[in-house]
């Protein structure tokens, strides 16, 4: 799906649908720390067919077409039921035939009678199986009639008209069932099951109130279902008001309905976006350029000094210069090399020009450093959760603990995951806001949670199932100081943005 | 298979040629083809005669034939290097077409240019505006690179 490149993290994809279950309330809650809650449905793609069926079966219904007739028609009106009944009503049958669901009655008399050779003009070769679609009568031969589908198909288009150009038909979820027989074998993709996605999509795509989880592969749907006030009525006026739509895909992947982006909880969209494009463009390459290299003072050029003396010459420029101290060589005289204009302030008031470029630069590098550690952080406790089932397992059987007081365990993990998601993003924040004491508040906000982490993370590194039992009111109140922490921290910078004590550059 | 039936498409066009366009591969090699089509007489293009050159894909006629002017040609569809902006060639393209089918869309995108989808803004723009100087531009061309 388009938007599954701004999801590069993996760390949802192992709370696998079992873990549902357990406190969901959790991970559910849309916004905590503000009254109005984002209300949403969270449905499977078999969920979502069926109303998608119930949807043409309605329509069906009222004009008097099959199932599959009316998928065909509501993806050429957008699903909109009322225009379909709206058309149905000013053109009759003739909007099967506007449509390509018939034939005009002229068409239909003047169609090729099923020819005696049975050469396909596709392949050119004798077959035995000759294939047409059910409502007009051009045949090819199964094989490139499967062939042709599954390339339309694999494009994911949901419209599909029949293989011969001037003919306007469009491809019925029977015609793909009749076809499919023909493979009964295992390494045929049922062309039926790819419609019926592509339809699903289609029918995802055309509503704004549904989005696809943009987790890799994830085939899930979040469903908007309105507001718990009716003080606001827009996704927009929700996000104005400072509030984040943190959704819950069926598969436990929590992401922001409204930019389709991984759970960024509490910075808004855009400085999640900017900071992602950011990391993504440079964050590695502007690391080396820093540590390696110097610019030229005259031109600005990128210089990497690989070895050799320190009386340099700008290969772009031409101009002379001491590695050391960035001044022109010829100030160095003739006599052995000895920088010892080192502290003169000419060099001092370049430098400061330098130095600024260079500070971004490196507020940028540093608030990276902390995002990406938590990030890479996230990812081992993320692989230490998919042990944590046999650990949990273990626990069980050799200690004879139930099912119920084993949960801390796993409970404290996912709040550990939650955590530093909370910590890494407010670091990415941090980069765009104005320097001022209510970010140094933020800051002391982020150590108190740091540290929390910091000795949860550590409880985590017991491995025997007995220390871990043995341990486990630790376990409790480590995780229950640590995500009061994470809500005084969200909270602060849910008020700092809406008070605006904190100044987005 | 691609090679049954690019052989088939040859042999059509040798039993029932197209009036206006004529095709045919280069040398031995069944997957390169040079066509050349005659300048519609209702067109700026009259009297031209414009070289095409066509790379079948192995996957033809699943995929669509590669097709591309070496005639210079002044037309809004159409760009210096000689790519064709057809949706035939593109999206639009079905297994059920034929070279002799598609050249014959090349014929009427002749006559008839797409200036709302255009390849050279530029000359779709005087299409549109100034017809007279796309038409004298167009005949000038056609006189200078195909006659």
């Amino acid at each position: 799906m388009a938007t599954s490149d701004y999801y590069d993290s993996e760390e949802e994809l192992d709370l696998s649908e079992d873990d549902l279950e357990f406190d969901l309330q959790d991970l559910h809650i849309t916004s905590q720390d503000s009254e109005i809650e984002f209300l949403f449905k969270s449905l499977t793609s078999d969920v979502l067919w069926i109303s998608i069926v119930e949807k043409a079966d309605h329509v069906a219904a009222f004009i008097g077409m099959t199932r599959d007739e009316c998928l065909v028609l509501l993806q050429h009106y957008d699903w909109r039921e009322d225009k379909v009944l709206d058309d149905f009503l000013s053109l009759g049958d003739e909007i099967k035939v506007s449509k390509g669901l018939a034939l005009s009655s002229k068409l239909r008399h003047s169609l090729p009678l099923h020819s005696l050779s049975r050469i396909c003009a596709i392949c050119c070769e004798q077959v035995d199986q000759m294939f047409h679609l059910e409502q007009c009568s051009h045949e090819y031969c199964v094989k490139c009639y499967t062939r042709y589908l599954s390339d339309k198909l694999r494009q994911q288009d949901s419209l599909v008209l029949c293989m011969e150009p001037s003919c306007s038909i469009s491809v019925s979820l029977q015609d793909l069932k009749a076809l499919d027989s023909n493979f009964p074998g295992k390494d045929h993709k049922p062309l039926y099951d790819i419609m019926i996605s592509n339809i699903a999509k289609n029918y995802v795509e055309s509503n704004p109130k549904l989005k696809w989880c943009p987790a890799p592969d994830c085939t899930g749907i979040v469903q908007f279902d309105g507001f718990s006030t009716y003080e606001i009525g827009t996704l927009k006026e929700y996000l104005d008001s400072h509030n984040l739509p943190i959704v819950t895909c069926p598969y436990s992947h929590s992401f922001c309905f409204a930019c389709s982006y991984e759970d960024h909880d509490p910075i808004p969209c855009n400085i999640a976006k900017n900071w992602i494009r950011k990391s993504k463009d440079d964050s590695e390459t502007a690391n080396w350029i820093d540590i390696n290299t110097k610019q030229c003072p005259k031109c600005d050029a990128v210089i990497e000094k690989n070895g050799g003396c320190n009386h340099m010459t700008c290969k772009k420029c031409a101009y002379q210069f001491c590695w050391i101290c960035l001044q022109d060589w010829p100030l160095h005289g003739t006599a052995y090399y000895n920088c010892s204009r080192y502290d003169a302030s000419a060099i001092k008031e370049m430098h400061q020009k330098q130095q600024t470029t260079k500070q971004s630069l490196k507020r940028y590098l540093h608030y990276y450093k902390f995002y990406i550690s938590h990030e890479l952080s996230a990812h081992q406790d993320n692989d230490l959760f998919r042990s944590i089932e046999s650990r949990v397992q273990e626990m069980q059987q050799d200690l004879g603990i139930s099912w119920i007081d084993c949960q801390f365990y796993r409970t404290a993990m996912k709040l550990l995951i939650k955590s530093r998601k909370v910590l890494k993003w407010s670091y990415a924040l941090l980069y765009y806001c104005e320097v001022n004491n209510y970010v140094y508040i933020v800051e002391t906000n982020q150590s108190f949670l740091s540290n929390s982490i910091e000795d949860l993370s550590h409880l985590f590194q017991l491995t025997d199932p007995k220390c871990i039992v043995r341990e486990r009111l630790q376990f409790i109140n480590l995780s229950n100081s640590m995500k009061k922490r994470e809500a005084a921290l969200v909270e602060i910078i849910h008020e700092g943005l809406k008070n605006q004590h904190l100044k987005v550059t | 298979m691609s090679s049954k039936r690019i052989n088939k498409e040859l042999i059509d066009l040798g039993r029932d040629p197209p009036t206006s366009c004529s095709a045919g591969p280069v040398g031995d090699d069944l997957y390169h083809w040079q066509a050349s089509i005659m300048g519609p007489p209702d067109s700026p293009y009259a009297g031209g005669v414009f070289f095409l050159s066509i790379h079948f894909p192995t996957d033809y006629p699943f995929k669509p034939p590669k097709i591309q002017f070496t005639t210079k040609i002044y037309h809004p569809n159409i760009n210096a290097s000689g790519n064709i902006c057809l949706d035939i060639l593109k999206d639009q393209w079905s297994p059920a077409l034929t070279i002799s089918k598609v050249l014959l869309s090349i014929c009427s995108l002749l006559t008839d240019a797409n200036p709302d989808d255009p390849l050279v803004p530029e000359i779709a723009h005087i299409y549109k505006s100034d017809r007279a100087k796309y038409e004298a531009t167009a005949k000038e061309w056609t006189k200078k690179y195909a006659v």
